[in-house]
């Protein structure tokens, strides 16, 4: 009996003394609390950009009196950081939406529309696109303060295409089929990802609409996979992939278009203006040859992918107001967070929806993208981004038919059968 | 004679390596390349004409640099180590007594108890992580690596425990019970008798401990979110990943300097570990 | 008191009756002591186990979705929908695969090398600590690695491969639907056959030279003695190592998920990156959960199985 005691003792003597050497797990000082901002934000494909949010983070928090702290993390890995944050209630006072609708996370993230209008009202508005993107539909609110979005351009070899008779790149997708069909055959292949990542879920669906197919209709319920249309669209990415393309890409990721392109091989690539950049800083004498075109019209319109990025508040926030105060002023210095992202960042509010665009507008080559925020779209198009058509992009339904399709493991009845069901069961689901 | 003796010294001394060339190219050959790799400057990597397994430009440090400096390694590897120490501590003070008792005492429940503890190994971490993070914010550890020090053993204490109770097994009842006919407590034969003869067991023990603690991925990447509290697994995969870019000269830089101590270590204690294997597993 | 040190090698000896005396002292209180002496394990254990596990449970009976506090009972909705799915099945099928299929060749490219370690000679700790490097390279860290040697283009394998005029063009290791479950493989064993070795080891080591004599002398071949004496002594340790290993893969997620993501469309998914995916990423946790709790029964078949065949006396 002594023994078991004299244990006990130790443990719970043990036990005390580690718990009172850490207090700083368990005490904080109520002030730190409130004059706290925490960020969750994805690390951005362009270096510079993230050196200019963390500096202006840090001028906001000496000129307000509020701290705020920027947690980078890839952006593969934001879903899951956010799925345990709300699990537990607890975590970061912003978190940033990375390509996700808003709609599915409107009860964890806080009404923001007063943020919304000022800054609607500084700006000239907000574009379809961002509404559509940070409007939830059950009470018609902005739960979510839009900030950018990254278009998908085509990025091309000039001194190639030149030399097969298209010296500003292919301007249609058919373009592009006969195109790199001659590139492919000189050893200059082109590449669109048919793999899971974001790259091929966007040009997959910048291919199906400027076919004018999509999967759901406009009222954002009906399915329409099963149409003329796509079998087009899935015939015409079969051929490109087979006359144009490399078995590689079935086993890219959102680097690997990148690097296809500085390796020198790549001809064209389906990506925003951050592969560029990175060419640019190690191999000037390859970027000079690399310029930019509209992403390919198809037959029945020109249309290409919006990644878009927004800011929820969540609801756990102990510092709502200082967070809503520091997205303002984030959004409101739209024009300065494009320049730092060199023209990658894509305008959601009006007044800058038209050019002059920083940095865009001043580059020659770069002068293509004014025209982007008039053709982009986001998933779900041509209906709203619903909770069920982002399920269908996350699960990458699309990308794998298409991809199946076109290596030949089904036909094309067996393809558009097989989308068909997945896609209707997970819209069953909501 | 002497040609004869020596060559039959050299089988002696030498002869293995001849079966083990190829397992030690196998395991030699990726390890190679990632320290050349390592020390390659990017034009140099990024070049489809050049042979990958020699620099045609001269080596550069600029990937460790990046990676000792530019990212917070140094504290990632010190986290580490800190949090399989302290859960290797963890689990052998919870784990030892359990052990002790499901194999040696008798009462009421031992059985099922002892059976639920092996089963509670089969329960992988990605059913708990959702709510095990509710659990452990609900004691008030976010973002921190303590966070992960309690989380941890708790896929490293149903192993070492099963472990360990093959491994008191081993004891022969008679030194306890002797011990127990000159007058010690239970606590006392405990203490003094089982836990010196089971050292090698302790040690294997501590050592899959510490090795699942090293390796572990999915708890850190949903416990934790600075980056000075990040693991070694957690922070090189986040961190030098950027976007579309891998910074692949420092993530194999990384690779190699998270790896190089635990080896050393496993090393020196193998002959300890197969030990402890063999003397634990026959019942 | 003797501390037993001296009793390391003994085998253990056949129990002999206890005094009652002695019976009693202790035997008195060990249905109270016998809980006081687990109590710190199991509650840590019904603490960060039991309760997140049951958790789980009612999750896949939920509709539950990240960010959506309105969830509600749905019975067995999630795992009919399950069942319903092609890519789930393909799921099942990959991850027996993936585990076993790493496991046998683990084993038999294992054997040979722990019977060359078997042997004492020069600079053998030097060639045990290289061979360790595999298995204690954080598997994050080595899945890189190896994604970056099968990477589409700059692969340092095809490389070595088209100058041996072993194959005439690149392989899409990460890319061909066969060929990328022999890469998650590759991976796999790479990581593993280490700890493989070190398991059969072990169990070499563990079967003194004497018995192997004294089957000799009784005119026992090579295979009759190993399957009548190495085989029994060997297969407790076997056991133990086998099961570390083989729940090592079967709940593996970083080691398929950084190499390819369940890719190319869904032919190397495990449990694991399958439902990570719909947990988190597509955010049905209750379907995640349900994927999830698929592993629980398979591997207890395994587990049981492997059980049933190794302790056969």
């Amino acid at each position: 009996m002594t023994k078991v005691s004299r244990r006990q003792f130790l443990g719970t003597a043990a036990g005390a003394t580690a718990a009172s050497a850490f207090p700083h797990v368990w005490i904080r000082p109520a002030w730190a609390q409130t004059k706290e901002v925490r960020v969750l934000a994805w690390t951005h494909f362009v270096p510079a950009y993230d050196k200019w949010f963390d500096a202006f983070a840090e001028q906001w928090s000496s000129k307000s009196g509020v701290k705020v702290t920027i947690d980078h993390v890839p952006h593969l890995q934001i879903p899951a950081k956010i799925a345990a944050e709300i699990a537990t209630q607890s975590g970061h006072d912003i978190v940033q939406l990375v390509g996700t609708g808003t709609e599915k996370w409107a009860s964890a993230l806080v009404d923001v529309q007063d943020t919304a209008d000022k800054l609607a009202k500084k700006h000239g508005g907000w574009t379809p696109l961002a509404e559509n993107y940070c409007k939830v539909r059950s009470d018609g609110k902005f739960h979510a303060v839009p900030d950018f979005f990254i278009d998908f351009p085509g990025l091309y070899r000039k001194d190639l295409w030149t030399e097969i008779g298209m010296p500003n790149g292919p301007d249609t997708w058919e373009d592009l089929h006969k195109g790199g069909q001659k590139l492919k055959a000189k050893g200059f292949p082109i590449g669109i990802g048919l793999a899971h990542h974001d790259d091929s879920r966007a040009s997959w669906r910048a291919v199906m609409w400027s076919h004018g197919a999509s999967e759901v209709s406009k009222d954002g319920k009906t399915i329409t996979y099963n149409t003329k249309e796509m079998r087009e669209a899935l015939k015409f990415h079969k051929a490109l992939y087979k006359d144009a393309m490399t078995p590689e890409v079935l086993a890219w990721d959102d680097s690997s278009n990148n690097r296809f392109l500085a390796s020198g091989r790549g001809s064209w690539i389906h990506n925003p203006i951050s592969a560029y950049r990175t060419i640019e800083g190690s191999n000037k004498e390859l970027a000079d040859k690399i310029f930019v075109s509209l992403s390919p019209k198809g037959p029945a319109t020109r249309r290409s992918f919006a990644n878009c990025r927004a800011y929820g508040v969540t609801r756990f926030s102990k510092n709502q107001d200082g967070a809503k105060a520091f997205l303002e002023a984030l959004v409101d210095n739209y024009r300065d967070a494009a320049k730092a992202s060199t023209g990658y960042n894509m305008p959601f509010l009006t007044n800058y929806a038209k050019p002059p665009f920083p940095v865009i507008s001043e580059d020659p080559k770069l002068k293509p993208l004014e025209q982007d925020a008039e053709y982009h779209f986001t998933t779900g198009y041509p209906g709203p981004l619903t909770p069920a058509a982002d399920e269908v992009y996350q699960q990458f339904v699309m990308v794998d038919a298409v991809a199946q399709f076109a290596t030949d493991k089904m036909d094309l009845e067996q393809t558009v059968k097989w989308g068909e069901e997945k896609i209707k069961a997970i819209y069953a689901k909501f | 004679m002497d040609a004869r003796g020596f060559w039959r010294r050299v089988k002696r001394d030498y002869g293995p390596y001849l079966p083990l060339s190829p397992y030690l190219f196998v395991v030699l050959f990726p390890f190679y390349w990632m320290v050349i790799t390592a020390f390659k400057r990017d034009r140099d990597l990024y070049n489809l004409e050049t042979a990958p397994f020699w620099f045609k430009e001269p080596p550069t440090l600029e990937h460790v640099k990046l990676l000792l400096e530019g990212t917070l390694f140094p504290t990632w590897l010190g986290n580490s180590l800190m949090i399989g120490a302290l859960v290797v501590f963890i689990t052998l003070v919870l784990a030892l007594p359990a052990a002790y008792a499901l194999a040696r005492m008798r009462f009421p429940g031992a059985q099922p108890l002892s059976t639920a503890m092996f089963l509670s190994y089969l329960i992988p971490s990605t059913l708990l992580f959702i709510p095990l993070s509710q659990v452990v914010r609900g004691l008030g550890f976010t973002d921190s690596v303590w966070a992960l020090v309690i989380v941890y053993p708790s896929f490293t204490l149903p192993f070492c425990t099963w472990l360990l109770m093959g491994f008191v097994r081993t004891v022969p009842k008679e030194i306890e019970e002797s011990a127990q006919i000159d007058g010690c407590t239970r606590f006392q034969a405990f203490r003094m008798i089982i836990v010196p003869v089971i050292v090698p067991g302790i040690i294997t023990a501590g050592i899959f401990a510490f090795t699942l603690t090293y390796q572990e991925f999915i708890y850190a990447l949903t416990f934790i979110s600075g980056s000075a509290n990040k693991t070694i697994s957690y922070g090189v995969t986040s961190d030098l990943i950027r976007g579309d870019v891998f910074y692949w000269g420092s993530l194999m830089a990384g690779a190699l300097i998270g790896a190089i101590p635990v080896a050393v270590v496993y090393a020196f204690s193998l002959d300890h570990f197969i030990h402890g294997l063999t003397a634990g597993a026959l019942k | 008191m003797s501390n037993g040190r001296e009793l390391i090698g003994a085998r253990p000896a056949p129990v002999a009756a206890r005094p009652a005396a002695v019976r009693g002292s202790w035997f008195g209180r060990e249905a109270v002591q016998g809980f006081v002496w687990i109590a710190p394990a199991f509650l840590y254990l019904a603490f960060f186990i039991a309760y997140p596990f049951f958790m789980s449970i009612y999750l896949s009976v939920s509709s539950a979705r990240v960010g959506s506090p309105e969830s509600h009972f749905v019975g067995v909705q999630n795992y009919t929908r399950l069942f319903a799915d092609p890519v789930f099945w393909q799921t099942v099928r990959n991850s027996f695969v993936f585990t076993l299929g790493s496991e046998a060749i683990r084993l038999i490219i294992g054997l040979p090398l722990a019977f060359a370690l078997n042997r004492s000679f020069k600079g053998k700790r030097i060639v045990q600590g290289i061979i360790l490097i595999p298995f204690v390279i954080p598997i994050a860290l080595s899945s890189l690695a190896w994604k970056w040697m099968f990477d589409s283009l700059y692969s340092v394998v095809n490389w070595m491969l088209m100058r041996a005029h072993l194959i005439d063009y690149p392989w899409q290791w990460l890319g061909e639907p066969g060929l990328a479950m022999w890469s998650v493989i590759i991976m796999n064993v790479w990581r593993g056959f280490p700890f493989s070795a070190v398991i059969l080891l072990a169990g070499l080591t563990a079967v003194p030279q004497e018995v192997i004599e004294a089957a000799k002398i009784d005119g026992a071949g090579p295979l009759r003695r190993f399957h009548y004496v190495v085989v029994p002594i060997v297969r407790p340790i076997l056991l133990v190592g086998l099961l570390y290993s083989v729940v090592f893969s079967f709940t593996d997620f970083s080691a398929v998920w950084l190499l390819t993501q369940g890719g190319p469309y869904n032919t190397t998914h495990v449990f694991g990156t399958y439902a990570y995916n719909i947990g988190i990423n597509a955010g049905d946790l209750g379907m995640g959960a349900a994927i999830t709790l698929f592993i629980f029964p398979f591997l207890a078949l395994i587990v049981v199985l492997m059980l049933r065949f190794l302790r056969r006396d």
